[in-house]
């Protein structure tokens, strides 16, 4: 049990994080990101058409005492022309109150899937994959709550996170709070781990659902794998990918399905420069036409893309993608766009997982 | 011809009697004008070519949206005579119910807006000044997967991000909650419209 409880240290960031010297308790750590992106689309692709900052944040955190850490991250993303500051996450947490089991309660992205959890700023890739994009918000959903995870007590790594957050809201608004809903946001998530020669694979299942104010369920069930190599202090190969399953049931009118999924793989062609490639799919499963026709409908994006990253601190990325759309009966939309980006990061970086 | 047509679709969706405010599948409903499928929900006394529909009546355009969480942009022009009303219902069930209507109408010289959602029975009205009182001619973006909806109008049929809008849900602080459907249509009144279209959105927050 205690090598287990171990390895779930290393995984949670000493072992394939490159930000390990940053990651010590001692002390409050003061970090601050900058997410530069260049977005040009082409046909029937929408974007900025402009450099831009995406977002700027800064985090705080450490040990609040010999018990507890804390977490506040302050981010600004652009809106109308201005920068559109919020706060990102604000909570307490601990590892130290129950064996196996940690917590923490406030305001954090809730952790569910590969993505979510992490700050956009720390994707492997520039633009949100189609299913980020539209069921998790772009970004991610961020939501005040209770998170607490236990390590299982089995023969294999196995984590599990349940949570629950107010819910009244599901998607970001322009300052409107929401409304209560009928049953507030609940999620689970199972974890697991495997180890071996100079990589590991990290696999997810995911549960999330919801009643709304207005009794419209939202159901998520989802999947996720990441799986990496190294050869040294080198990433050479990435394979990362979600799937996910979303239903939601107004009262009174049919249930409606979507299925999103992606699949990133990435490659190191130098020491520090990677070329990469991710493939998008996003379809409803249900889309029916005015006389009650199903619909056969299909977005698909091909991405590839080249990351210059000299340390943890600062990386350069150019991507280009293929976006369309098909629906049956009406005009295949679709279209290019060029992403550009320069990520930085000042001061220390909280460990990331794996 | 196609009047030849149109007056015996009417004869044909006279005998249907009450089934016309329910879509259920009856081809013999849905018509093409304007570049668009679209499929009768109300007949009322319209008129319709390819190049514009006029008169009093309801359809709804036959290409539902990416799911009812989704975003879109809707571009519409039309002739507003005095006592005539333009409404361009989104987000709706295929018989124009629960969703969000923008309903403009002239009366007295004036034009008034009322957006409305239906389903929540929340509604907001002001009169407005337009580019030119005769015209209708607006751009509009819906972002449905918000809560609340958020929308942006222009008037004009020229929209972006550097474009100053009429009203924006966000900065107006309008909440009428959201459409309940994936589809979107017109109901007019004593009104001409030519053209209905729509795109991607115009200031998609990804």
């Amino acid at each position: 049990m205690i090598k287990w409880i171990g390895l779930a240290s290393l995984i949670s960031g000493a072992f394939f994080s490159s930000s390990v010297g940053a990651s010590d308790t001692s002390g409050l750590k003061i970090s601050a990101a900058a997410d530069l992106v260049a977005d040009f689309g082409w046909q029937d692709v929408a974007a900025s058409q402009r450099l831009q900052a995406r977002s700027v944040e800064l985090m705080f955190y450490g040990p609040t005492d010999h018990l507890f850490h804390g977490m506040i991250s302050v981010a600004a993303h652009p809106y109308d022309g201005a920068m559109d500051v919020g706060v990102h996450e604000a909570f307490i947490g601990s590892s130290k109150l129950l064996p196996r089991t940690r917590f923490r309660l406030g305001q954090f992205f809730l952790g569910l899937g590969r993505l979510n959890p992490l700050h956009q700023h720390d994707w492997p890739f520039i633009t949100a994959p189609f299913v980020q994009r539209e069921f998790f918000d772009g970004e991610g959903i961020i939501d005040s709550g209770l998170e607490v995870s236990v390590l299982m007590p089995s023969s294999f790594y196995w984590d599990v996170t349940a949570g629950v957050t107010s819910g009244w809201r599901i998607t970001h608004s322009h300052g409107d709070e929401g409304e209560a809903p009928s049953i507030p946001t609940h999620y689970l998530r199972s974890e697991f781990f495997q180890s071996f020669e100079n990589g590991g694979i990290k696999t997810g299942l995911n549960y999330l659902g919801r009643k709304d104010a207005e009794e419209k369920w939202l159901w998520m069930l989802g999947v996720d794998a990441t799986a990496k190599w190294r050869r040294g202090k080198v990433l050479s190969l990435l394979v990362q990918s979600e799937a996910w399953l979303r239903a939601q049931k107004p009262r009174s009118l049919e249930i409606s399905k979507e299925l999103g999924a992606f699949v990133f793989g990435q490659t190191a062609v130098h020491e520090s420069f990677y070329a990469g490639l991710r493939v998008d799919a996003l379809s409803q499963l249900d889309l029916k036409d005015a006389q009650d026709e199903r619909l056969t409908n299909l977005e698909w994006g091909l991405s590839p893309q080249l990351t210059f990253e000299a340390s943890e601190f600062a990386k350069w990325r150019a991507a280009y993608a293929l976006e369309s759309r098909y629906q049956e009966g009406s005009n295949t939309s679709w279209g290019h766009r060029l992403s550009l980006q320069a990520v930085f990061l000042l001061g220390a970086h909280p460990a990331h997982e794996f | 011809m196609k009047s030849i047509q149109f007056c015996a679709l009417i004869l044909l969706l006279s005998a249907c009697g009450s089934d016309l405010l329910k879509p259920q599948g009856d081809i013999s409903r849905s018509f093409k004008a304007l570049d668009q499928d679209l499929i009768l929900v109300d007949i009322g006394n319209l008129n319709i070519s390819s190049s514009e529909i006029s008169g009093s009546g309801a359809f709804v355009v036959n290409d539902p949206l990416a799911g009812v969480d989704s975003e879109a942009h809707f571009k519409i022009d039309a002739v507003l005579n005095e006592g005539a009303l333009v409404e361009f219902i989104v987000f709706s069930s295929a018989a124009l119910e629960d969703g969000i209507s923008f309903a403009f109408r002239r009366a007295d010289n004036l034009v008034s807006l009322k957006i409305t959602n239906s389903f929540r029975q929340a509604s907001w009205s002001d009169t407005i000044r337009l580019q030119d009182e005769n015209r209708v001619s607006f751009s509009l973006d819906v972002h449905n997967q918000e809560q609340p909806a958020h929308f942006i109008l222009w008037d004009g049929l020229l929209a972006g991000r550097r474009v100053p809008d009429l009203i924006d849900s966000a900065e107006d602080d309008l909440n009428l909650g959201n459409g309940r459907g994936a589809f979107w249509g017109m109901r007019l009144e004593n009104a001409t419209l030519l053209q209905i279209s729509r795109e991607q959105a115009v200031k998609s927050h990804d």
